[in-house]
């Protein structure tokens, strides 16, 4: 059967795709010339195949559809070429498909747009024959995205990129495995911290910040992020100078440690040099930079080692593969990330991000790697301030307020026992007919069907989203074409177009457009 | 700040920039109004476009699409009950009622309204005031902020319909539910009972699109739809503005427009907490409070034009200090930074032409964002007018996709399902859902804060009490508390029937 296959072959290329506007421009651009068959010949093809095998009985009204099929075949038309771009790269070795990158952050955060910068450069100068898609997957301080990286299939489809947190998050308790879990594939790019005060501050130096912090412990106000790299610069301190101690206070994000200080709230906080240099003439000064050398933008700025105080935290973005992952697939991608790097577009990207663009892979990754590990594990956080347990306060505060409103409820309801009012009306809860009760629950069974069948991939989106948008849509339908409220002809079309434009179009301008990997 | 105009003015009227700036309230229009599509989604999806663009062309097309945006939510929470966004989330408490009345048009006009002069007095700000707002707003310390957010908890009280006792176990329940996950201070997890999948807790949007939108889709088929067939447009789908409505709503439109713009250049906390809060201001000046929540046209104006006048005061702490005041303004940050700019008070001096883009966008787009209002609302009425058989599916898998697309997992698919039928039992018992939210919003960013102030005072409560703005918010919120109380008991001896219908 010639439209079935076609609609499998449409839906299983849908499902690869997955990009940004400029991309399917170009896709679109490229496939013209080369299109299998002329593209009226594929409308006619592949409308048909959702009136034929589901509203049989209207084969008579074919002149008005037939109209309709070509507009609506008009407005698809680049949908389906599109789709059909794909096709030719079915064969050949690793990568056969586009590989999915989980970035366990926001989209538009910094990590974020380090992945789409490199993405932007593999894609431009075609360092890998597959496309790479970037998924966001934020949460908990990346752990939701590390973890269904760790979990995922080795097969080099889906990697992960995460910078030093992976290691900060096992050793603060917030993840149960740390870098082994993962077979690492790359570091690339790396950050600088930077110890920076109030330009009020008395202290003039690391040195003088830190004797203070040892004559009076616990009394130097840290701003930090708990668990990322600005707690961990503060923790290293503190461990490379015996009987120092900060109070570390949670802040948030570099721009929040910045008004907090600003504001007076905080003495002193750790930034990444993108950030200090970006608020540095507001009104911060820096004591001392965590870095192996100093840096180009900020010559005057000495290390923390030359200042005698032998601390050196930085920030690399890594590039993961889950655990036993194909050696050679490792080595492809880490030789398109080193191709990246070197190009002019990725450096002038990042000198404006103000990242070094170091490459490391194989062993002096290894090696960096294991180094990071130790000294983060040195400097293992522990926790000062006993925290109120908000979430049993929360509890009680829910058992409490329970209890009184089912008190307050219970005496209404006696007093409306005793003295019921005039009208029915005003009850809350309509008359419910148990024909809608019916359709209720066929409508549930179907979204739990649905939804299961996108988690378990049973059925793609395109094919199980128009399955359901036919199915519930008559379910709701079906009583007013027995009742003839319905007019049966333009109601089965309306819900036909439908279940054609919330599968296929939306499919398309969620993985197309909006970047979104659909299930 | 805003020497030599003249090239910004004749930039931003360029036919270029004029057309970027449509794109972007179109698409943040559009966006904005499905459920489960942010703003902050789009344009970080949009800004690695932006690469190869002159940097003021990026930046007006961000800016059009962040105005854009928070102007869309309204239509779909005004004609569906869903907001689009969850700023505005007030908005369905009325502006659906009144669209139930047959006076959809009217409830968009005012909604609309709102949202032009809510964004114009903001703006009004920004170009104004935004150097010394942005200063004082760095006064705040944690303590001050948790002060407000209690602030803000108490007026729980005051949105939780005629029982105070439900009202308050919806808001405790909202609490509750924000409490499973990571601990927002410390990033300790909490009570996920071992499933790895609630290691980030319930996310907002999901718990929103169900309690809204599924619960609405539960009624709509339990209440055996609408006739079927589209109903014809009838009077009171007109777009319905009144001469009188600038001298009616004036005072109101005035307060919300400034507790949305205060609101905004406070960091962290977004457009969703500037309408609670002016929706309950509204409602406590209001001389007819009971029509709250049953269709209220002050109810409308409140909600959508503090939501709007939050995207300008959001807006004057990143002009001014380069401190982002909203998600959105930290993407917009970003952009700042990629496009080689370098944000702070020297921006100012340093790329004049940036600010007085993101100054005049804001302008722009308000105004372009009104006439694409204005011009498809009749579009969008009658697409609200769809026969449910059409309309359940469409609207079931947009919440689908939509919770789904937030963080790419089918997990918060399922919340967004349990979610629908809780939201659906909570109405049947008259358990009002609007504290719930609120609770939910707020809890994190109190705990947030509550912690760090502890944290820095080494687990003493005091400074909230001897530092003066967090007392007088202190004292704000234990006045309110008392008055609610005091109203409660004054008039309200006999135990009330429960003529809430919760509609």
């Amino acid at each position: 059967m010639p439209c079935a296959s076609t609609l499998k072959f449409f839906s299983s290329n849908c499902t690869q795709s997955g990009e940004q506007i400029f991309h399917i421009l170009k896709a679109f651009s490229r496939s013209l010339p080369r299109t299998p068959r002329p593209p009226t010949l594929r409308i006619v093809l592949y409308l048909p195949v959702l009136s034929r095998q589901n509203r049989p009985r209207h084969r008579l009204q074919i002149r008005p559809l037939h109209r309709l099929r070509c507009l609506i075949g008009c407005c698809f038309l680049p949908v389906l070429l599109s789709g059909c771009d794909h096709s030719s790269q079915e064969s050949g070795a690793y990568p056969r498909r586009p590989i999915k990158l989980v970035v366990p952050f926001g989209a538009g955060g910094g990590s974020d747009t380090f992945a789409r910068v490199l993405q932007n450069a593999i894609e431009t100068h075609r360092l890998l024959p597959q496309r790479m898609v970037i998924i966001n997957v934020p949460g908990a301080g990346g752990t939701i995205g590390s973890r269904r990286v760790k979990n995922a299939r080795p097969d080099g489809y889906t990697l992960l990129l995460l910078h030093d947190g992976i290691l900060t998050a096992r050793h603060s308790g917030s993840a149960s495995y740390g870098a082994d879990a993962f077979t690492p594939i790359a570091g690339t790019g790396n950050a600088s911290q930077v110890i920076a005060v109030n330009d009020t501050s008395p202290y003039a130096d690391l040195p003088a910040l830190m004797r203070d912090a040892t004559q009076h412990p616990d009394s130097i106000v840290f701003a930090a992020n708990m668990g990322a790299p600005s707690h961990f610069a503060g923790l290293m301190l503190q461990s490379k100078h015996p009987g120092a101690k900060f109070r570390f206070t949670q802040t948030g994000g570099g721009a929040k440690r910045f008004a907090a200080m600003q504001g007076g709230h905080v003495d002193v906080s750790s930034f990444s040099i993108a950030e200090y240099i970006q608020f540095e003439p507001s009104g911060i000064r820096a004591l001392a930079l965590l870095g192996p050398q100093r840096h180009p933008d900020l010559p005057e700025l000495a290390t923390a080692t030359e200042q005698g105080i032998d601390v050196i935290n930085e920030n690399m973005q890594f590039w993961w593969a889950p655990l036993g992952t194909p050696a050679e697939r490792i080595e492809t991608i880490a030789d398109a990330l080193q191709a990246a790097m070197q190009t002019d577009q990725v450096r002038q990207t990042l000198a404006e991000m103000k990242i070094t663009p170091t490459m490391m892979r194989d062993e002096s990754l290894a090696a960096e790697l294991d180094q990071r590990d130790r000294l983060i594990a040195a400097a293992a956080p522990t926790s000062d301030v006993q925290l109120p347990p908000f979430a049993n306060y929360a509890l009680a505060g829910l058992i409490l307020t329970a209890a009184a409103a089912s008190l307050q409820t219970f005496r209404r309801r006696t007093a409306m026992r005793r003295d019921p009012p005039q009208h029915e009306a005003v009850d809350g809860t309509p008359k419910v007919r148990p024909a809608n009760r019916i359709q209720l629950a066929g409508i549930g069974c179907l979204t739990i069907g649905y939804v299961t069948s996108l988690q378990l991939g049973v059925a793609g989106f395109v094919s199980a989203t128009a399955a359901y948008a036919l199915l519930s849509g008559g379910l709701l339908l079906w009583p007013l074409l027995v009742s003839r409220q319905a007019n049966p002809i333009k109601a089965t079309l309306t819900l036909l177009i439908v279940s054609v434009m919330m599968s296929v179009v939306m499919h398309h301008l969620f993985t197309e457009v909006l970047v979104v990997d659909l299930p | 700040m805003f020497t030599q105009p003249g090239v910004a003015i004749e930039f931003l009227l360029s036919p270029t920039a004029l057309l970027m700036a449509a794109i972007g309230s179109l698409l943040g229009i559009f966006v904005g109004a499905i459920p489960g599509l942010t703003g902050a989604m789009l344009i970080a999806l949009t800004l690695p476009l932006t690469f190869s663009m002159p940097s003021e062309l990026a930046l007006v097309l961000l800016v059009a699409m962040y105005v854009g945006s928070v102007s869309g939510g309204l239509v779909t929470a005004t004609l569906l009950r869903i907001p689009g966004t969850p700023a505005s989330m007030m908005t369905t408490l009325d502006g659906y009622p009144m669209a139930r009345r047959g006076q959809s048009g009217r409830a968009l006009a005012l909604g609309i309204g709102g949202s032009f002069l809510g964004g114009m007095i903001s703006w009004g700000f920004l170009v104004c005031l935004a150097q010394p707002m942005a200063v004082w707003s760095l006064t705040f310390g944690p303590f001050e902020f948790f002060a407000l957010v209690a602030v803000a908890m108490v007026l729980i009280a005051s949105v939780g319909g005629k029982s105070l006792s439900l009202g308050l176990f919806s808001g405790a329940l909202g609490v509750m539910i924000a409490m499973p996950g990571s601990s927002p201070a410390t990033g300790a997890t909490r009570w996920t009972f071992g499933i790895h999948e609630l290691d980030d807790g319930f996310k907002l949007l999901p718990v929103l699109i169900g309690l809204f939108a599924v619960n609405q889709v539960i009624r709509q088929v339990l209440d055996g739809g609408d006739a079927g067939e589209t109903v014809e447009a009838s009077d009171g789908d007109k777009l319905d503005f009144r001469a009188r409505d600038l001298a009616t709503h004036g005072v109101n439109l005035v307060r919300s427009a400034l507790i949305g713009t205060w609101i905004g250049i406070l960091p962290g906390i977004g457009a969703n907490v500037g309408s609670v809060i002016a929706y309950s201001a509204a409602r406590r000046a209001s001389g007819t409070p009971e029509q709250f929540g049953s269709g209220s046209e002050e109810g409308i104006v409140a909600s959508e034009t503090a939501n709007n006048a939050t995207v300008g005061g959001a807006l004057i702490p990143l002009v001014a200090m380069g401190i982002p005041g909203s998600v959105i303004d930290a993407i917009l940050l970003g952009a700042l930074v990629i496009h080689g700019l370098q944000p702070g008070p020297m921006l100012v001096q340093s790329d004049p032409l940036a600010v007085q883009t993101i100054v005049g966008t804001l302008l722009i787009a308000n105004v372009l964002t009104l006439l694409f209002l204005l011009a498809s609302v009749r579009v969008m009425v009658r697409a609200a007018r769809v026969p449910s058989y059409v309309l359940v599916p469409i609207v079931m898998i947009f919440c689908v996709i939509g919770s789904y697309a937030l963080a790419n997992r089918m997990f918060d698919v399922w919340v967004m399902l349990a979610f629908g039928v809780v939201g659906y039992l909570m109405e049947r018992q008259s358990i009002p859902i609007a504290p719930l939210v609120i609770g939910l919003v707020l809890a994190p960013i109190g705990e947030e804060h509550l912690t760090a102030g502890l944290m820095k005072s080494g687990g003493s409560l005091m400074p909230m009490f001897t530092q003066p703005i967090s007392l007088g918010l202190c004292l704000l919120a234990l006045a309110m508390v008392v008055w609610t109380l005091w109203r409660r008991v004054a008039d309200g001896k006999a135990i009330r029937l429960p003529d809430d219908s919760s509609e």
